[in-house]
């Protein structure tokens, strides 16, 4: 996926748990995402 | 993950995308990282074997039917509602946390293995407040009960019934006066050994801190590698193994995350420091036999020099022997706090329990035990060894390290063990 479609796709859940919880509900919903590149360094050579 | 070896160099690449697009992606990106730093490599990749492992394991218990969440509810409600038992109790808390976990490693020389696992980790904690003092004791730790397995382990720890024997505890300790201070005998029970194990025998020994590529985060080590063979740990009591076939530890497993079939393995001997804790990659690094330890916390991060189960074998010495033959002397158990340097030499552990030995005999409970001392000289005032019915097999779910941050759980069992001229302090002011 890429971040546009994550975003659209984390909305979409969140809208329908808006619409499934019943009076006196409440709900947390979180993601999380990463995109990374990581270079470790010994030596002054790549590890 | 992918993993791709190439020109000699090495890269990775993770991706929740799992269509043949998205792995093909993750592949080529890993061959590009392979490829871009081969030139400029620490290692010749290109020089370690291609592993092809073929096996399976599972957790005990692995296929029984879990308990369901009313079944856990009504348990750590009612020991909740045991350990609220007094006015003077202000906090308490009774948790569980269950996982499984399910592994498979490939590789294109025809390895093929999958690992199934299954974790109860349960938690109880109760804090009382009195006349300025706030006292909290634990069922062996912030989530130091943790096993493979099944709800069975519960009964192994006496988890049923214990919110009012914590509770209890908590209560004695906030009447109990400080720890005294002095150089003393020490008996630590293997609720607080695990925690010495872990720090200043399992983290030094770890080879990618020996060779320096933990060095800016996790730290380094107080050991170098021309230490091994030869190098005094401690004392001839001193025998500790990486332990991977206990069934009911939390990192028992076949094959670590590069492959390598893991088998039990002295570390130290004797008090003779063996060999140290390191995969296949540093093995070949630093020219000195090591472990299958090379681990990864999740699927989208590489493997690394991890400890796993960490155990220090057991002795001859019954816990009534140990007690008769300190003069003066404290029992501490559960740890609370530490602290140790970067290269894990010196070091400052507390407990939330602690008991007076005195003329050979346990006397009266005091709060805010503490010891400190230095790796290098503590093991080898190592004195007494408990023998295997002092022993309990422990763990920690949360042992950080590497860059990104990686979280990965490791065992540890230990008998109760008896140090000799340590430095023992307590709350009061010096």
């Amino acid at each position: 996926m890429t971040p546009a479609n994550i975003e659209a796709y984390f909305n979409e859940v969140a809208a329908l748990l808006d619409r499934s919880i019943a009076r006196g509900e409440i709900y947390t919903c979180r993601l999380d995402a990463e995109i990374s590149d990581f270079v470790r360094l010994n030596r002054g050579k790549v590890r | 993950m992918l993993t791709v070896y190439a020109a000699g160099g090495y890269g990775y690449a993770a991706t929740s995308d799992m269509s043949r697009a998205g792995l093909q992606s993750a592949l080529d990106r890993a061959a590009g990282w392979a490829r871009a730093t081969a030139p400029r490599s620490l290692i010749d990749f290109g020089a370690l074997p291609r592993p092809a492992p073929r096996g399976a394991y599972a957790s005990p218990d692995a296929d029984m039917p879990a308990w369901s969440q009313r079944d856990w509810y009504d348990l750590l409600a009612e020991e909740s509602r045991q350990a609220g038992c007094d006015p003077r109790i202000v906090d308490w808390e009774a948790t569980v946390e269950t996982r499984t976990a399910e592994h498979r490693y490939l590789t294109s020389a025809g390895g093929d293995v999958s690992q199934r696992y299954r974790f109860v980790m349960p938690g109880m904690s109760v804090t009382a407040h009195a006349d300025g003092d706030t006292q909290t004791r634990t069922l062996n730790g912030y989530r130091g009960l943790a096993q493979q397995g099944g709800e069975g382990m519960l009964d192994r720890f006496g988890f049923v019934g214990s919110g009012r024997r914590i509770a209890d505890e908590v209560l004695q300790l906030l009447l109990a006066p400080n720890c005294p201070v002095g150089t003393m005998d020490v008996l630590l029970l293997p609720d607080q050994m695990v925690l010495q194990i872990h720090e200043s025998i399992g983290h030094p020994l770890e080879l990618d801190r020996i060779l320096g590529d933990e060095r800016n985060f996790a730290g380094t080590s107080f050991v170098t590698l021309d230490m091994f063979g030869t190098y005094r740990y401690g004392s001839d009591l001193l025998n500790v193994s990486f332990d991977p076939t206990r069934p009911e530890e939390l990192a028992s497993y076949a094959f670590d995350d590069d492959g390598t079939p893991a088998e039990k393995a002295y570390l130290i001997r004797k008090g003779i420091l063996e060999r140290p804790l390191g995969g296949a990659i540093s093995q070949a690094r630093a020219g000195l036999p090591g472990v299958a330890n090379s681990r990864a916390d999740n699927w989208n991060r590489p493997p690394i020099d991890r400890m796993a189960n960490i155990n220090l074998e057991p002795g001859d010495a019954t816990l009534a022997d140990m007690i008769a033959g300190i003069e003066r002397g404290v029992l501490m158990s559960t740890n609370s706090s530490w602290s140790i340097d970067d290269s894990r030499n010196k070091f400052q552990f507390g407990c939330e329990w602690g008991q007076l030995i005195e003329n050979g005999k346990l006397t009266s409970v005091v709060k805010n035990p503490n010891y400190r001392g230095i790796s290098a000289n503590f093991w080898r005032n190592l004195t007494r060894v408990g023998d295997a019915a002092t022993m309990q097999v422990l763990g920690t779910p949360y042992c950080g390290k590497g860059e990104p941050s990686q979280v990965i759980r490791c065992g540890h069992a230990s008998p109760a063990c008896v140090f000799a001229a340590v430095d023992v302090f307590g709350g009061d002011p010096s």
